[in-house]
C-alpha cells in the first residue's frame, strides 16, 4: 500500500486515543514488515512469530505515549522490535542457526533445480555471515533488500542522513566480502 | 585510483549485492499467523492484570459485595433455622 494512500497520521491519532480498530489498521499495515525484520534477525519462524506478537503487544500498550516527531511510525515499531530481538539474543546467548525446515522459501525464478540447490547453500552461508554483522548493519540490509527502500527512506527510519546510510552500506558490503573471503565462500563464482 | 580503492568500489561489490538481493527476499508469515496474533494481542497482558489488581477502589467494592452476600446468606439460614428447625428439636 503506498504511503500517500494510507493516511497514517489520522490512524495514528485515533490509535493513540485508544481506538483499537485504528490500531488494527496499523497492525495490518506493518505486520509483514516487522515479521520479516524479526525473521531475518532470529533465523526461524517460531521465534519470529513470538517476537512479532510481543512487538505489537508492546506497541499497543504504549501507543498512547507515541508522539509524532516527524519520524516514520515504522521507526518506532522497529525500535521496539530491535530491543526485543536484542533481549532474545542475550537470553539465548548462543548463536542461532536456521533449522533446515525454516529456510525461507525463495520464489521460483526458472532456475534449474540443481542450480537452485547450490544457490540455497550459498545463501544459507551468506545469511550466517549477515547475522554476524552489527544489528544496525543487519537492519540496513533488511530495509534495503527485503523492503526495497531507498537510502533516503532508510535514513528516515534509522535516524541518519542519506550520505551516512550510503557510507554504512558500503562498509557493510566490504565487511561481508572480507568475511566471505575469510571463510572461502565463493560468491564470485557465477 | 589505486588498486585497493578500485577493489573497494561499488562497481566491484556488485556481485555481493546480487547475492544479497537473491538471499534477502520478503518472507510471508504463515497464513493463519495474522489472525492468531490479532486474537492474542486482544488478551490483557500481565501488566494490565497486575494494574487491575492494584485498583483499590474496585477491590473494596468486590470485597464488600462478597461480605454483604455472605452475611445475607447467613442471616437467611439462621432465620430459617429458628422458624423451622428449632421447633422440631423442641
Amino acid at each position: 500500500m503506498p504511503e500517500k494512500e494510507y493516511e497514517e497520521t489520522e490512524v495514528l491519532k485515533r490509535a493513540s486515543e485508544g481506538d483499537r480498530d485504528a490500531f488494527g489498521e496499523l497492525y495490518e499495515h506493518y505486520i509483514d514488515r516487522i515479521f520479516n525484520y524479526v525473521y531475518y534477525r532470529t533465523g526461524n519462524t517460531h521465534d519470529a512469530e513470538d517476537l512479532t506478537a510481543r512487538v505489537f503487544q508492546r506497541a499497543m500498550n504504549h501507543i498512547h505515549n507515541y508522539t509524532d516527531r516527524g519520524v516514520p511510525f515504522s521507526a518506532w515499531l522497529y525500535r521496539i522490535a530491535h530491543n526485543l530481538v536484542a533481549n532474545w539474543h542475550r537470553d539465548r546467548s548462543r548463536k542461532q542457526e536456521i533449522p533446515i525446515h525454516d529456510v525461507p522459501v525463495i520464489k521460483a525464478q526458472g532456475n534449474h533445480p540443481e542450480l537452485s540447490l547450490v544457490r540455497s547453500e550459498e545463501q544459507e552461508a551468506l545469511l550466517k555471515l549477515i547475522r554476524k554483522l552489527p544489528p544496525e548493519r543487519q537492519h540496513l540490509l533488511i530495509l534495503k533488500f527485503v523492503e526495497n527502500l531507498s537510502n533516503s527512506k532508510i535514513g528516515q527510519i534509522m535516524g541518519r542522513s542519506e550520505g551516512a546510510i550510503k557510507s554504512l552500506y558500503h562498509r557493510t558490503l566490504l565487511s561481508l566480502r572480507d568475511q566471505a573471503d575469510d571463510q572461502s565462500l565463493d560468491l564470485e563464482g557465477d | 585510483m589505486s588498486k585497493q580503492e578500485d577493489k573497494n568500489s561499488f562497481e566491484n561489490l556488485e556481485y555481493i549485492e546480487s547475492y544479497l538481493a537473491g538471499t534477502l527476499k520478503s518472507v510471508e508469515p504463515p497464513k493463519d499467523f495474522s489472525q492468531r496474533l490479532r486474537k492474542r494481542i486482544r488478551i490483557p497482558t500481565r501488566e494490565e492484570l497486575v494494574s487491575r489488581l492494584r485498583d483499590w477502589k474496585r477491590l473494596y467494592i468486590i470485597f464488600g459485595s462478597v461480605m454483604a452476600g455472605m452475611l445475607m446468606i447467613i442471616t437467611i439460614a439462621r432465620s430459617l433455622y429458628y422458624l423451622f428447625g428449632h421447633k422440631k428439636i423442641v
